[in-house]
């Protein structure tokens, strides 16, 4: 039987961590899927790559990171499995209530219907709107009236402009529909 | 994001390049089911208003707009949005801050309303009506600089959105 030289065992060493890198990619891909796009946003990204120039960069990188990562497989397989041990980041779908302009904190006071279409009085005198609560918007007025339930109660709102610029980029006041303090449905009549 | 074309703001005989868009407000409240479609890169709004000062109130006189549908692109107006009012609109929704851009251009930016002039006009509405005005003066322009609001390049985006 041959000697084995020091060479030799560089090649065992090679064999084995090639074998465990190739287990462990298998293992991810086929095992350990990553949850599954949406048509949107797979169509989007291939948008974005069509888009984009081929990047000789990325690919020189990647083409140099897997004799590296041979090279040092026991340390490899090592970030790769705390990787995997890692739990998930998943996206918050964010509550109904978080979609609205108005939060809690907006809220300024209790108001009757009647005291909050008196405040949206408008008149104009070459007669360019008309001669309702909230003019142009008394349409979207009524549809938010309608959306009352016995157990909601109408508040006024503000949403100053440092609120704004981080949530809706505006600030706006309006009515909203509450119920144990949390809002149920809303009506801007003013945005800047 | 592509520089946007400017609406017109009409004040006191003047024709200005208004770079506010007063409309946003109101179609953001759904008080109106018309959407507006971008056919253009540089005016994702898909539409161009004038608007006018009279009697220290905003008003908006005229709106030419597009919307897609199933059928096609279909042209809208003022009187689409606001089949009562097609001679004009008091924007009583509307509070806050128009910016106007007077004289030369001093420095291009392919971005939004980002392109700084000689001078901007601001003009501070509160629920449509005119409550201040301050002109800021930014600079002199080249001899050879553009004259007015201008953008530089856009992209058709009919052709790549499929319903």
């Amino acid at each position: 039987m041959a000697q084995w030289t020091a060479l030799h065992w560089v090649d065992v060493y090679l064999a084995v961590g090639a074998c465990a890198l190739l287990l462990l990619r298998l293992y991810v891909k086929w095992v350990v899927r990553p949850p599954a796009q949406s048509a949107f946003v797979t169509e989007m990204m291939a948008a974005i790559r069509a888009e984009q120039p081929y990047d000789w960069r990325a690919t020189a990188k990647s083409v140099l990171f897997v004799p590296l990562a041979l090279l040092v497989w026991p340390l490899s397989i090592g970030v790769g499995i705390s990787e995997l041990r890692k739990p998930a980041t998943t996206y918050r779908e964010p509550s109904p209530e978080e979609w609205f302009r108005c939060q809690r904190e907006h809220l300024r006071m209790p108001i009757s219907t009647a005291e909050a279409e008196k405040m949206g009085v408008v008149t104009d005198p070459l007669g360019r709107a008309p001669a309702l609560p909230f003019g142009h918007l008394n349409g979207a007025w009524h549809s938010f009236l309608v959306k009352k339930e016995d157990d909601f109660s109408l508040w006024y709102f503000e949403v100053p402009l440092e609120n704004a610029r981080v949530r809706h980029e505006r600030a706006c006041r309006g009515f909203a529909w509450v119920k144990a303090r949390k809002v149920q449905a809303e009506f801007v009549f003013e945005t800047s | 994001m592509t520089a946007q074309f400017s609406e017109t703001l009409l004040l006191r005989g003047e024709k200005l390049s208004l770079c506010t868009e007063p409309l946003a407000p109101y179609l953001e409240t759904g008080a109106s089911r018309i959407r507006f479609d971008a056919e253009t890169t540089a005016c994702w709004r898909g539409y161009d208003g004038t608007w006018a000062i009279e009697g220290k109130r905003l008003y908006l006189v005229k709106l030419n707009g597009t919307s897609r549908t199933p059928a096609g692109w279909v042209e809208r107006s003022l009187a689409d949005l606001f089949p009562d009012y097609p001679d004009g609109v008091f924007a009583h929704w509307y509070t806050g801050e128009l910016r106007c851009t007077k004289g030369k251009l001093l420095k291009y930016v392919h971005g939004g309303y980002a392109s700084s002039y000689e001078q901007d006009l601001f003009i501070e509405i509160v629920r449509g009506e005119v409550v201040a005005e301050r002109l800021v003066v930014n600079g002199v322009g080249a001899p050879d600089a553009t004259e007015g609001y201008a953008v530089a390049a856009s992209t058709s985006t009919s052709h790549d959105l499929n319903y």
